[in-house]
């Protein structure tokens, strides 16, 4: 069991444009902030390795745009996702509104297996910033609403708690797999029909 | 003595007997009365009782009326269901026979109205729900509370009868009392009378001794009862008016309190069930509004040019242009094309002259035709636009107006057709002629073909091609999800509304908007400005600058729903063309240059009006952070989205490149020839005076806005006006 094939682990970001997506993305992976300000166009990702105890993990992070427009485009690449990640601004309202109609849209679009159990987190970023919007308790009571979603603050600009969140994200995302994993262990076995009658007309009658 | 004391005795008697005889009459008078008031009691609460039994017999009768109203609404609805359910199965039987059904957009429409009856079937059956059942157990619910309620208040009544006979048997005995007490008082005064006529006769002083002591004793005895009289009298004086109070109490007021009592609430419970009828009527009142909707837009998307289009594309192998007839050389002859030789040059020569005067002549005919084509367009068009649609009359018990005769219609037709005709035929043999006539003038190597082929490409493309059967728009033409030009040529905005008007808010708050156009906006927001627009309302003239990236959204939104995108899809490839495979950006604004030619003319004005409001934007990327390239990335798949039958992934960097390009290089792809309205950046609209009413657009032009009596300097006061308001408010 712990040598096991399959570790590689799709996660999609999703979130309004502007809250910091691909800046959370960047933070983790290459472990790097830009301050430039730059629309994602359609979807972009990127990998890297990470240690979950014993197992070595490869995450696929996707990258997608948030801009309304691009969302047809995002069904080819919710499929398939092992874990969700919702990102709001904390600075910005809409933005909190806005998980919601993002978690039915990812729900609908990538049709997991077993949607009330599907992985999600939800990262509030831009801590950092002053003019703060969404407090901890609401963020943290929505979350509790929808089946109790791990929820982190974060600011990619400093590099708070980005490492832990994504670590959660992968933990989740490997539970999910054990679990369809051994699910997928006893398949409902395929019956082949065995041709052991012969036809019963022997050549043609005609 | 005994004689006298008979006689004493004899009219004591008839006293006793008068009196006695008067009481029974009394009695039996006041028992008559009491007997009449006890079945005048009955007879009310009887009659209460009929009249709550109407009452119910009413309510029943309603109940019966909805209880069938149902099985009509049912019927309805099921009728409807069968209806729909009939066509369902026509159309999947004949599947195979009508696959290409799909193509016209009258099927949509077919198929919108079929759709449609599922929803009234259901409406009905719940509205048959409605009636049937809720307001059905409803009705027996109020019966049965009126009756329950009409015992109770009837066992009320009966105790405050019980009342009124305590009250008319007390009176019945203090009138015996009285009565009684009159009559021993009468007595005694009697008495007293006689025995002092006695005592007056007789003269012996001893006698009369003897005869003033029972003349005391008597007069005693007639004093006591004579104040028992009284007070009897009192008594019953007082009984009466006590009963007389109670009976009128009883008839002014506890009679109606006793009715009100029964009927309390039965009003109410039944309005308050007709009214789940009403919100029934109510919710079916919506859909039908909906079914108007869905309809009204269904009309929208009736569309020639489509139809035709797609019934093209699908046979295409029938309507493909036929093959070119090859040039079958004789042995030997290896010259295939037309030559001009020395023998045959100057006959070639004056040929080539005639057939362009011909061709020259043909052309102004043809044209000629054509204008009359399109005036018989019209008038037949008329026709059939004004072929009465609106029926109001009829509901108002009018008959329709009616239609002009059919020989009208007839004869416009023919000379259409006619015209028609003519119209092809000439301009096929314009064509003809105008291939020999090209092939000659290459041959005779005649120059002037140089200017004809510029002159073409300088040529704007008309604003209204030539086109056979226009449609004209039928009411005002939908602002999200119609066509711009449309839109442009009924209104007459050059600039719509909605873009002068968000283009304007935004130059106004929205330039340092961070993320303006990346960071959507609140979604109930855009709807309600949405709303506001397809109203033809403008809902952004009191807007702060926090709503800027709704505003922004909105204008996105509305972009996005337009029927053709502002960069149509059919010149998808001459737009993608002037970027792929470019090398340098110079040659790729050369490129979209002669792309912008063949633009319609409003399409023209909006894009260069837009392009240099994004330009402007672009300026202040330090603060709003959107360059160029975030705009276009951010607007690219909005204002250029990539046709579904092409590679997405392929095209996309491509088209925000040229979106890109055209924010940069704007002034040169869009010159301003003085025609229609321009961006300008520091345009400030400001009503002036409240003269902001519809003729003005809306649009943040000045030169829109000028007056003839505005000279120029009022002009460059309002920009150095508006420069320095600029500058205050910013800082750089």
């Amino acid at each position: 069991m712990a040598l096991r094939k399959k570790v590689l682990l799709k996660v999609i970001i999703l979130g309004d444009s502007g809250v910091g997506k691909t800046s959370l993305m960047n933070q983790f992976v290459n472990r790097k902030f830009s301050n430039q300000y730059k629309a994602t166009i359609g979807a972009d990702f990127l990998t890297k390795e990470l240690q979950i105890d014993d197992r070595l993990v490869t995450m696929q992070i996707w990258d997608t745009a948030g801009q309304e427009r691009f969302q047809s485009l995002g069904v080819a690449f919710y499929r398939g996702a092992d874990c969700c990640v919702l990102v709001m601004d904390v600075t910005s309202p809409t933005s909190f509104k806005s998980l919601e109609s993002w978690k039915d849209e990812f729900l609908i679009q990538a049709g997991p297996r077993d949607p009330e159990n599907f992985p999600f987190v939800v990262l509030g970023n831009k801590v950092d910033l002053e003019n703060r919007m969404i407090p901890t308790r609401k963020a943290q009571s929505w979350c509790q609403e929808k089946n109790n979603i791990p929820y982190y603050e974060t600011s990619a600009k400093e590099g708070v708690n980005v490492e832990k969140a994504f670590e959660t994200v992968a933990r989740n995302a490997l539970a999910r797999e054990k679990e369809i994993d051994q699910q997928a262990d006893f398949p409902i076995p395929i019956r082949i029909p065995q041709q052991e009658d012969p036809p019963k007309r022997d050549g043609c009658s005609c | 003595m005994v004689n006298y004391t008979c006689g004493v005795a004899s009219t004591k008697n008839s006293v006793r007997r008068s009196s006695n005889s008067q009481l029974t009459l009394l009695r039996k008078q006041t028992e008559r009365y009491r007997l009449h008031i006890r079945f005048q009691l009955n007879e009310q609460l009887k009659s209460l009782e009929q009249r709550i039994e109407t009452q119910l017999s009413i309510l029943t009768e309603i109940q019966e009326y909805f209880k069938r109203r149902a099985d009509v609404e049912l019927d309805y609805a099921k009728n409807l269901d069968n209806l729909h359910k009939q066509i369902g199965q026509k159309h999947r039987a004949q599947k195979a026979r009508r696959e290409t059904w799909s193509l016209q957009s009258i099927y949509k429409l077919w198929d919108t109205i079929v759709q449609d009856t599922r929803t009234h079937v259901k409406y009905h059956s719940i509205m048959s729900d409605v009636c049937g059942k809720y307001m059905y157990d409803k009705f027996n619910e109020i019966a049965d509370d009126t009756r329950r309620m009409f015992t109770k208040c009837k066992s009320a009544g009966l105790a405050s009868h019980e009342d009124i006979y305590k009250v008319l048997n007390e009176l019945q005995s203090t009138m015996k009392t009285y009565h009684q007490y009159q009559s021993e008082s009468k007595q005694a005064e009697q008495k007293l009378r006689n025995i002092q006529q006695q005592m007056a006769k007789i003269k012996s002083a001893k006698k009369q001794k003897t005869m003033e002591k029972r003349v005391e004793k008597r007069q005693m005895k007639y004093t006591e009862t004579k104040v028992k009289a009284f007070k009897a009298r009192n008594d019953y004086l007082m009984t009466i008016e006590s009963v007389n109070a109670a009976l009128q109490k009883y008839c002014l007021d506890d009679v109606p309190d006793l009715i009100d009592c029964m009927n309390f609430g039965f009003h109410t419970s039944i309005a308050k069930t007709i009214q789940m009828y009403l919100s029934a009527q109510e919710n079916i009142k919506r859909g039908r509004q909906a079914t108007i909707e869905t309809m009204n837009r269904a009309i929208g998307d009736l569309d020639t040019a489509t139809d035709k289009q797609k019934y093209l594309e699908q046979y295409s192998s029938v309507f493909t242009i036929l093959k070119r007839i090859k040039f079958e050389p004789h042995k030997g002859d290896e010259v295939s094309a037309v030559n001009a030789q020395v023998l045959i040059r100057d006959e070639m020569q004056s040929r080539f002259i005639q057939m362009q005067s011909r061709l020259a002549a043909l052309k102004t005919e043809n044209d000629e035709i054509f204008k009359t084509i399109e005036a018989t367009e019209q008038s037949l068009m008329e026709y059939i636009n004004t072929n009465n649609s609106d029926v109001s009359d009829l509901f108002k018990d009018l008959n329709l107006p009616q239609n002009v005769s059919k020989d009208t219609r007839k004869e416009i037709e023919d000379y259409y057709v006619e015209k028609f005709k003519q119209y092809t035929l000439s301009s096929n043999l314009i064509a003809r002629l105008q291939a020999r006539h090209d092939i000659m003038q290459k041959a005779l190597g005649a120059a002037p073909v140089a200017t004809g082929v510029e002159d073409k490409n300088l040529i704007r493309r008309p604003v209204k091609p030539k086109q056979i059967g226009r449609a004209p728009i039928l009411g005002r033409p939908r602002l999200f999800g119609g066509k711009l030009i449309d839109y442009v040529e009924v209104t007459q905005q050059h600039i719509p509304l909605i873009i002068s008007s968000c283009v304007s808010a935004i130059n106004r708050l929205g330039l340092h908007n961070q993320g303006i156009f990346r960071v959507p906006g609140a979604q109930v927001d855009i709807n309600q400005f949405k709303e506001a627009f397809e109203k033809g309302e403008d809902p952004l003239v009191n807007i702060t600058g926090r709503d800027m990236n709704s505003v922004a959204g909105v204008l996105k939104l509305y972009f996005r729903e337009l029927k053709e995108p502002l960069f149509s899809r059919d010149m998808f490839d001459s737009f993608i063309g002037c970027i792929v495979d470019v090398e340098s950006e110079e040659k790729c604004v050369d490129n979209f240059c002669q792309v912008v030619k063949l633009l319609p003319r409003p399409i023209f004005i909006v894009m260069r009006y837009f392009f240099a409001f994004l330009n402007h934007l672009a300026e202040y990327s330090d603060e709003n952070m959107m360059d160029a390239s975030n705009l276009a990335s951010c607007l690219a798949p909005t204002l250029l989205p990539i046709p579904e039958d092409q590679d997405q992934v392929q095209y996309l960097t491509h088209t925000i490149e040229l979106i890109r390009t055209i924010i940069i290089h704007h002034e040169e792809i869009f010159p301003s020839d003085g025609n229609g309205p321009v961006y300008e950046k520091f345009a400030i609209t400001v009503p002036i005076d409240g003269e902001e009413d519809e003729d003005d657009e809306g649009i943040s032009e000045r030169s829109l806005r000028r007056t003839p009596s505005d000279d120029a300097s009022q002009d460059s006061d309002y920009c150095t006006e508006d420069f320095n308001l600029m500058n205050e408010t910013d800082v750089w």
